[in-house]
C-alpha cells in the first residue's frame, strides 16, 4: 500500500463524525420534542373547558343583550334605533308570526339565521314554532348587537331571537290541560293572576282575550359559537315587570279608618265600576275589570266608618262594585279591599315604596344630596306636617324643568314629605307622598296615588281636598299608615288613615284599570325560565 | 513487508485510547439514557394527571350545567299547577326548589343549609330540573361523595322525601362518576397533600364539593354563603323561608380534587389536580 492510499482512506472515515453528531441531535430532539408534546396535549385539554366555559358566557350575554334592549328606559332600547322594531301590540306568533333577532357577525363573517344553509341558522326555530326560520322573510326584522361598540370584541354570540312564546314553543303545559300543547295562543304574564282558592298567584296565562294587568312573555334565545366551533345554544323566558299596584278599587283604606268625610257636592263621585267618568282615553286599553267597591277597607268597623262619613244625600254619588260592608242598601258601597301582594302588609310596601322611589322619575326628598333628582335610595316614610313640597317643583325637576303631556305622559314621582298639588295642575303616572297630601277641587291626575305616612291612632294620614272644582281622578288611590310616630319603626299591621275632604271636591275618584297599567311602566323584564338547548 | 511501515500506517488504538473513548461514550450515553428516563417517568406523570384531568373536566362540566339548569321550569310558568303526585305515577311538571332537601322535602319548611339540612351538603346535593326540557319530566339529579367516589344518579321527581327515593333504588341508580376524588380526605392524607400543593385545602380541612350560596336579604341582590345568611327571603308565593334554606341557594361552586391513580413515578409523591366551576341558577323561585 503507498502512502496514497493511506491518505485516501483517512479522509474516508473523516464523514463518522458527522454522523454521529446528526445521531445524537436526532436523540436529544426525540426527546425535547417529546417532552413539548406532553405539555402541549394539556394546554389544549385546559382550552377546551375554558371553551365550554366561554361559549355559556357568550351565550348568556347575548341573552341580556336581548333582555335589556327591550326596556324603554335603556339607552339602546330596540325602538329607539329602530323604530317600532317591537310593536306596542307585541310580536306575535305563527301563522303570522313576528320574530326579531339581534346579530353580532365577526368581522367578514357573514351571519344570517333565516337563510338555511347559513352556518348560523336557526335550526331550533322550527323546533319551536313548527315553521322553518327560512320561511319568516320579512317577518324577522334585525338589528345589529351594540356589544362591540368603540372599536373591542365583544362576546361570541352570533344571534339573540325574540319573539312570542307559546305552550308548544316553550314545551310547557302552562295550563295543565290535556295535551296536545297549545300552538296558537300567545303565552302572557299576569302578575295579578290568582290560583283556583284565590290566592295571588303570579304566572304565565294562556288566554286568548288576557286580562289587562296581563304583559306578553317573550322568548329570547341566543346561539354563541366560539372560533373553536364550541356551541351553545340558552333560552329566556321574560316578561315585563313593574311594581304590582294594581288596585281594584278608586279609593282603598287599609287598617283602621279614624275619620272619613265625603264631598259635600253633587258632583263629588266614587266610581268603582272601571272607566266611569269619561276619562282619557289611553290608546289601545279598553277597560274592562270588574272593578270593585267605590271605598275598601280592611273590616267592618272601619265600613261602618266610612258609611257614616258620607253626606247622607250623596250615597248614590258612591257606586261599585262587591260592596259588602254595605249596611243597607241605600248606602254607598264599601267592600272589603283585596291587596297586591307587593301591598299587602307594611313591610311588604316598605319594600314597594324602595323599589319605587329607586326607580323615580322625579324624587323630592330632603335626605337627597341634590334635592331634585330622578331614583332616590333609602327614602324615610316623613311624618305629616314635616317637609312641604309643592306642584311646581315636581315640575322644575323633570328634564328641561317642564312636564310635557302632564295629563297623559305618566311619570313615577316620589315625594318623602307634605305635597300640595293645588290648582289647576294635572299628572300621570305613580304619585307617591309619604305625609299629606293636599289638594283642590280643581287638581287631576291619572294613574295611581300612594299615601303612605307615620302615625298613630292619634296622629293619622291625611288626605285633605280643599273646595271644589270639576278635577277629576281616573286610576286608583291609597291612603295607609305604615310606620309608629316618632321612632319610624314598621308597624305590624296597617295603622290608622284618615280620608277627609272639606267642602265640594271636584269631580270625584273614578276606578280606571286602563290609567292603572298604563301608570306601571316596566322597570325591567323578569326573567321567568332559563333552560339551555342541547346542540 | 516492512514492520517499522506497517506500525507507522496502520496503527491500532492504545487501549488507553479506546478506554478513554469508551468512558466518553458511556457517560454521554448515559447522560442521555437518564435524561430519557426522566422524561419518560415526567410522561407517565403527565399523562396520568392528563386522564385525571379529563375524567375531572368532563365530570365537572356536567355538574355545573346541572347547577345552571336547576329549577327548570319554576312553577310561576303555570297557571294552574297540576295536582300532586302518587307515588308510581308521573310527577308535577314543575320544580319546587333548584335544590332538594332532606328532611321534610316540599312542604315549604325547608331546612337551613349548614344546619338541619341533611341534604344538600358539601359532599351530597340533589338537583331538580328538567334537564332534556320535555315537558311533564322532571328528575332529580343527585351528586354524592362516598369516600373517594363521586356517584351520580338521576330519577324521575316524585312526591316523596328524596333521600328515601335514592336509597330505595336499585343497585346501579346511581353510578360512579368520578374516582379518586379526595375532597374528604382524612387529616393524615391532607397533611401528605399539603406537603406538595401547599394551597390546596384550606386550614388542612376537607374541601367541600358544594359551596352553596344564598340571596342575602340584608343587601339585595348581593349572595352570602348560606350558613352566613340570616333573615328570611319571601318566595314569589308570598310564603317566608329562611334565607339560609335550599330554596334559596343561587350560585353553587363546585370543586373537585382528583388524584391521580398512582403516584407521580419520579417524586414517589401524590399527584393531585383541582378544578373549580361556578354554577348559576336562573330560573326564578
Amino acid at each position: 500500500m503507498n502512502p496514497h492510499t493511506h491518505q485516501l482512506r483517512k479522509s474516508r472515515e473523516a464523514g463518522v463524525a458527522l454522523l454521529i453528531a446528526i445521531f445524537m441531535l436526532l436523540l436529544v430532539s426525540a426527546v425535547a420534542i417529546s417532552l413539548m408534546m406532553s405539555s402541549s396535549t394539556e394546554s389544549s385539554l385546559a382550552s377546551n373547558y375554558r371553551s365550554s366555559t366561554s361559549a355559556y358566557y357568550a351565550a348568556l350575554a347575548g341573552l341580556e343583550e336581548g333582555r335589556g334592549r327591550l326596556l324603554s328606559t335603556n339607552p339602546n332600547y330596540f325602538n329607539n334605533t329602530v323604530a317600532n322594531f317591537i310593536p306596542a301590540a307585541g310580536l306575535p306568533i305563527p301563522p303570522n308570526p313576528q320574530v326579531r333577532y339581534i346579530l353580532n357577525p365577526l368581522a367578514g363573517e357573514v351571519v344570517a339565521p333565516t337563510t338555511a344553509g347559513n352556518q348560523y341558522y336557526d335550526n331550533e326555530y322550527a323546533n319551536e314554532f313548527g315553521v322553518q326560520a327560512s320561511t319568516l322573510g320579512a317577518a324577522a326584522q334585525t338589528i345589529a348587537s351594540v356589544s362591540n361598540t368603540g372599536g373591542s370584541q365583544g362576546p361570541m354570540y352570533k344571534w339573540v331571537r325574540i319573539s312570542g312564546a307559546s305552550e308548544q314553543s316553550v314545551n310547557l303545559d302552562v295550563d295543565n290541560r290535556a295535551l296536545p300543547l297549545d300552538n296558537t295562543t300567545s303565552l302572557f304574564y299576569d302578575p295579578a293572576h290568582l290560583n283556583l282558592a284565590g290566592a295571588s298567584d303570579p304566572s304565565l296565562i294562556v288566554n286568548a282575550a288576557p286580562p289587562s294587568t296581563a304583559k306578553q312573555a317573550y322568548e329570547v334565545a341566543a346561539l354563541a359559537v366560539l372560533p373553536n366551533g364550541t356551541k351553545k345554544l340558552l333560552e329566556y323566558v321574560v316578561a315585563p315587570a313593574s311594581f304590582n299596584l294594581n288596585l281594584d278599587s278608586p279609593l282603598t283604606i287599609p287598617g283602621t279608618v279614624g275619620s272619613f268625610s265625603g264631598g259635600s257636592s253633587a258632583n263629588y263621585t266614587i266610581d268603582g265600576h272601571d272607566g266611569g267618568g269619561n276619562p282619557p282615553a289611553v290608546p289601545g286599553c279598553n277597560p274592562n275589570s270588574q272593578g270593585g267597591p267605590a271605598v275598601a277597607v280592611s273590616n267592618q268597623s272601619s265600613g261602618n266608618t266610612v258609611e257614616g262619613g258620607i253626606p247622607s244625600n250623596r250615597v248614590t254619588n258612591y257606586t261599585g262594585t262587591n260592596c259588602s260592608y254595605d249596611g243597607s242598601s241605600t248606602s254607598g258601597c264599601v267592600g272589603s279591599a283585596t291587596l297586591p301582594n307587593s301591598m299587602g302588609s307594611p313591610a311588604a310596601l316598605q319594600q314597594t315604596l324602595q323599589t319605587i322611589a329607586a326607580n323615580s322619575n322625579v324624587c323630592l326628598a330632603s335626605s337627597q344630596a341634590n334635592a331634585n333628582s330622578a331614583g332616590c335610595t333609602n327614602p324615610t316614610i316623613s311624618a305629616p306636617g314635616g317637609t312641604g313640597y309643592s306642584f311646581s317643583q315636581i315640575t322644575g325637576a323633570m328634564p328641561g324643568g317642564s312636564w310635557p303631556n302632564a295629563a297623559t305622559n305618566p311619570q313615577v314621582v316620589y315625594v318623602d314629605g307634605d305635597l300640595d298639588i293645588s290648582g289647576n295642575n294635572p299628572g300621570s303616572g305613580i304619585l307617591v307622598v309619604t305625609g299629606n297630601l293636599t289638594y283642590d277641587g280643581n287638581s287631576n291626575w291619572n294613574g295611581i296615588i300612594l299615601v303612605i305616612g307615620e302615625g298613630t291612632t292619634t296622629f293619622n294620614t291625611n288626605f285633605n281636598v280643599n273646595g271644589g272644582g270639576n278635577g277629576q281622578f281616573n286610576g286608583a288611590i291609597f291612603v295607609a299608615t305604615i310606620t309608629h310616630n316618632g321612632n319610624g319603626n314598621i308597624l305590624p299591621t296597617f295603622g290608622t288613615s284618615d280620608f277627609n275632604v272639606n267642602g265640594g271636591g271636584g269631580s270625584g275618584i273614578f276606578y280606571n284599570s286602563c290609567w292603572i297599567n298604563n301608570a306601571q311602566k316596566p322597570i325591567t323584564y323578569q326573567v321567568l325560565s332559563f333552560k339551555e338547548i342541547s346542540q | 513487508m516492512n514492520t517499522a511501515q506497517k506500525s507507522d500506517g496502520h496503527r491500532g488504538f492504545t487501549l488507553i485510547e479506546v478506554m478513554a473513548a469508551v468512558a466518553i461514550f458511556v457517560i454521554v450515553c448515559g447522560a442521555m439514557f437518564s435524561l430519557l428516563n426522566t422524561s419518560q417517568k415526567r410522561y407517565q406523570g403527565e399523562s396520568q394527571v392528563l386522564n385525571s384531568f379529563q375524567d375531572e373536566r368532563l365530570a365537572l362540566d356536567q355538574v355545573v350545567r346541572d347547577a345552571n339548569d336547576a329549577g327548570y321550569p319554576p312553577s310561576g310558568n303555570f297557571s294552574a299547577l297540576p295536582g300532586l303526585c302518587v307515588l308510581g305515577a308521573p310527577c308535577p311538571s314543575y320544580v319546587d326548589s333548584p335544590i332538594a332537601w332532606n328532611p321534610s322535602y316540599t312542604t315549604l319548611a325547608p331546612c337551613t343549609i349548614g344546619g338541619t339540612c341533611v341534604t344538600p351538603t358539601g359532599f351530597d346535593v340533589i338537583f331538580e330540573e328538567n334537564p332534556t326540557a320535555v315537558a311533564g319530566n322532571i328528575e332529580w339529579i343527585r351528586y354524592q361523595l362516598v369516600g373517594t367516589t363521586l356517584w351520580r344518579g338521576s330519577i324521575a321527581k316524585q312526591n316523596a322525601d328524596p333521600l328515601g327515593i335514592f336509597a330505595g333504588l336499585p343497585v346501579g341508580a346511581m353510578v360512579p362518576y368520578l374516582t379518586n376524588v379526595m375532597n374528604n380526605a382524612s387529616a393524615a392524607q391532607i397533611a401528605k397533600f399539603q406537603a406538595s400543593y401547599p394551597s390546596m385545602f384550606p386550614g388542612g380541612n376537607p374541601q367541600p364539593v358544594f359551596q352553596y350560596y344564598c340571596s342575602n336579604p340584608a343587601a339585595p341582590p348581593a349572595t352570602i354563603l348560606c350558613q352566613n345568611a340570616v333573615g328570611n327571603v319571601t318566595l314569589a308565593n308570598g310564603t317566608a323561608v329562611p334565607a339560609s334554606s335550599p330554596i334559596n341557594v343561587v350560585d353553587v361552586e363546585i370543586t373537585l380534587i382528583v388524584q391521580t391513580t398512582q403516584l407521580d413515578p419520579q417524586t414517589k409523591a401524590p399527584l393531585l389536580v383541582e378544578l373549580n366551576g361556578f354554577g348559576h341558577r336562573v330560573n326564578p323561585n
